[in-house]
């Protein structure tokens, strides 16, 4: 039996080279992938872009004007807010204010204040708004109509003849989301914020026993459909609360924030804390920017420990949270040191 | 003499029917959407004897049922569960009332014999398979056990039904869900673990002032008040949970209690969805005398001697009336402009509690 053995072929010195830089980018390209998860490499790589170019660009505008009781002429206080923020043209937009409506404890100051919501709503008509609606999709309580007329905000809405949408009974749609950070490749959106062309966040100066504070970022809990995600919204919670914060932050339409901080709430908020009278009014587009600034007015340094959906959406490159990219136009931010919430445990979220 | 309500309930069925969508579902108000809810009450309020579920049926309203089953049967999911519309294809908690209408289907010979079809029996049997498996809860740790009954003073072994699978149980979907299960064969429904478990949910979530809201009766030491809406869906599965084992157990003072806040809270409500919800929960548990004034408001809204009667707001130190309550509407015969809410009151309405003991 003979072996017809071929001669072993061997790597050229070339082959061998581009062999092994083949291996070592493929190499990093795998092991920058599974590094990057669950966003994946090139949404990192667009993130990152994103936070180079937050880095460059000009400092977020957010307007801080003082408001001393909720008496006060607050439509031309907002008015000033709103060109020094330099908010961007309503002319002609479907605007939605989704204030922050939860629960009737009365003698708190947990609602968005009518008068503030009446103000907002003036000034988007004077502007040009082609329909100015206010909309809720309220977390505890599957009907707000006795929440409306307790808050005070059912009245005010009958006064100016403006439509009230509950949002968690709405018809619903399917949004693709653009983070995905919260594991869902899909958000289901009232059709009323679906189509809207703005949305006005209008929550209340608050500290948060579980997001550290609630401000316009977090308000946005509120649109999603209580049909869909249930009453308190947890499936949201289960989820992570600051990815889902972030989520539709970024997947739902271009956004402002007009913070209701004449009374804020420290402590235990959003339900159970105290009144606290900071006296302004806060405004901006970059909501990150308006969030971080409430922050420091509460005396609460945003930090990722403390509250992490901020550092986060500031991480994604989604606004700034830096007080040195951030342009504080209007009155000087002054710390009012709200008490700090309590620091509860995560894992205890699903409730 | 008593009220006569079945005018009313007449006109309620007719806006009912006249509500359907094109695709044969029902909407949270007229003109909305299609969900599974509002289509499985609207189901559930017209199998009455007196609706479309008796003798000499008006063809208008046997086709409405035949279309709304026929929407209903085609959003069932193969794992047994319903989205809460169309196009959503992951199992929610309109399964519950999806599955109590089927159960009356199955459970009332005539009904099944107009509109009754072979396979609604393993829909209905793959339903509450979800119902127990998926819907239903899980089991935490002792670590976590202990925290929440720290921070929550609730009993986290005690298992409620979610509002999505996976998720944590609350007490609407709860109570719908223990309805659905014990509709199926009231006297064995009521007996199982799962139910019993169910139950002492409810009891172990009650407000400490009387009442549900969403499942929080405390808020790290603070008590979180009863919400109208969680209060009358939970006294309606107590009243088809009871046993006379309860009368001896703190349920009775529970189910008591709860009655109680809703007695109160319905004189305050300015919403007319709230106040056909409350109507129905308290008329399972008063005698006729109550029930005649709670269908009485609820048929005309706000009224002084028989004239409509506005609320009185400030705002801004200005007075705003509004007749915020305004019961039946006189033309369309609906609540609301809701066939889901008129659904409810023809509940309400219903001497015939068909839909909690079929037979």
């Amino acid at each position: 039996m003979s072996i017809n053995a071929q001669p072993k072929k061997r790597l050229s010195r070339r082959q061998f080279t581009r062999l092994i830089l083949t291996s070592a980018i493929g190499g990093t390209a795998v092991v920058a992938e599974f590094a990057s998860r669950p966003l994946g490499l090139l949404k990192s790589l667009g993130i990152t872009f994103r936070r180079v170019g937050k880095g460059f660009g000009e400092q977020s505008k957010v307007a801080i004007v003082n408001a001393s009781s909720y008496e006060v002429d607050l439509l031309t206080s907002l008015r000033t807010a709103w060109e020094l923020a330099e908010i961007q043209s309503v002319v002609g937009k479907r605007v939605v204010i989704k204030p922050n409506i939860i629960y009737n404890l009365p003698g708190r100051a947990i609602n968005t204040h009518p008068t503030v919501i009446e103000a907002a709503i003036l000034l988007l008509q004077e502007k040009g708004a082609k329909e100015v609606v206010v909309a809720e999709g309220t977390a505890y309580q599957r009907d707000l109509i006795d929440l409306l007329y307790s808050s005070g905000i059912g009245p005010m809405l009958d006064t100016h003849n403006i439509r009230f949408v509950d949002l968690n009974h709405d018809d619903i749609v399917k949004v693709k989301n653009k983070g995905g950070y919260a594991g869902r490749e899909i958000t289901w959106l009232p059709k009323t914020i679906a189509e809207a062309d703005l949305i006005v966040s209008m929550p209340k100066l608050k500290t948060h026993h579980w997001a550290g504070a609630t401000l316009s970022m977090k308000n946005l809990y509120g649109v999603v459909p209580g049909l869909k995600y249930g009453w308190p919204k947890n499936a949201l919670h289960v989820s992570g609360i600051d990815a889902n914060i972030v989520e539709l932050y970024e997947t739902i339409a271009p956004q402002i924030a007009i913070v209701d901080g004449i009374v804020g709430m420290e402590e235990d908020g959003p339900l159970f804390g105290k009144d606290k009278a900071a006296n302004v009014l806060v405004v901006g587009s970059d909501l990150v920017a308006v969030d971080a600034t409430c922050c420091r007015i509460m005396g609460l340094e945003p930090i990722k420990e403390r509250v992490r959906h901020i550092w986060y959406a500031d991480y994604l490159g989604l606004g700034v949270m830096n007080q040195d990219r951030i342009k504080v136009v209007g009155v000087p931010l002054a710390s009012q040191d709200f008490e700090k919430p309590p620091s509860l445990d995560k894992e205890l979220n699903r409730y | 003499m008593a009220t006569d309500f079945n005018p009313n309930l007449q006109k309620a069925y007719d806006f009912v029917v006249a509500s359907q969508n094109a695709d044969g579902g029902w909407g949270y108000r007229r003109g909305g959407m299609s969900y599974v809810e509002p289509t499985a009450f609207a189901l559930i309020a017209l199998f009455s004897p007196v609706g479309a579920g008796g003798v000499n049926v008006a063809d208008i309203r046997f086709q409405a049922v035949l279309k709304g089953l026929g929407w209903l049967r085609a959003q069932h999911h193969e794992d047994g569960s319903w989205g809460v519309m169309r196009d959503d294809q992951t199992g929610s908690w309109m399964t519950y009332p999806a599955t109590w209408a089927l159960n009356l289907l199955l459970g009332i010979p005539e009904l099944f014999a107009y509109y009754g079809n072979p396979e609604d029996k393993n829909m209905r049997d793959r339903a509450r398979g979800w119902i127990l498996n998926r819907g239903r809860e899980g089991g935490v740790d002792d670590v976590t056990f202990k925290q929440v009954k720290n921070l929550f003073k609730i009993d986290s072994n005690l298992r409620g039904f979610s509002w999505g699978a996976g998720e944590a149980g609350w007490v609407i979907p709860t109570s719908l869900a223990l309805v659905a299960l014990v509709v199926e064969d009231v006297p064995i429904m009521r007996e199982i673990p799962e139910v019993i478990n169910g139950k002492d949910y409810l009891a172990d979530r009650a407000c400490p002032d009387g009442g549900w809201n969403v499942g929080n009766p405390w808020m790290i030491g603070k008590k979180l008040p009863a919400t109208a809406d969680a209060t009358a869906f939970a006294l309606i599965a107590w009243r088809s949970c009871l046993t006379a084992a309860d009368f001896y157990s703190q349920n009775t003072q529970v189910v008591n209690a709860g009655i109680d806040y809703l007695d109160d809270y319905i004189k305050k409500t300015n919403s007319d969805h709230i106040l056909v919800l409350s109507t129905w929960a308290l008329s399972l548990f008063k005698e006729a005398t109550e029930r005649e004034d709670y269908r009485t408001r609820m048929v005309n809204g706000l009224v002084r001697d028989g004239q409509p009667v506005e609320r009185l707001f400030t705002y801004r130190g200005q007075e705003i009336k509004k007749r915020t309550l305004v019961g039946q509407d006189k033309e369309t015969g609906g609540w609301a402009n809701s066939p889901y809410t008129t659904a409810l009151a023809a509940l309400a309405l219903s001497d015939n509690r068909y839909y909690l003991e079929p037979k």
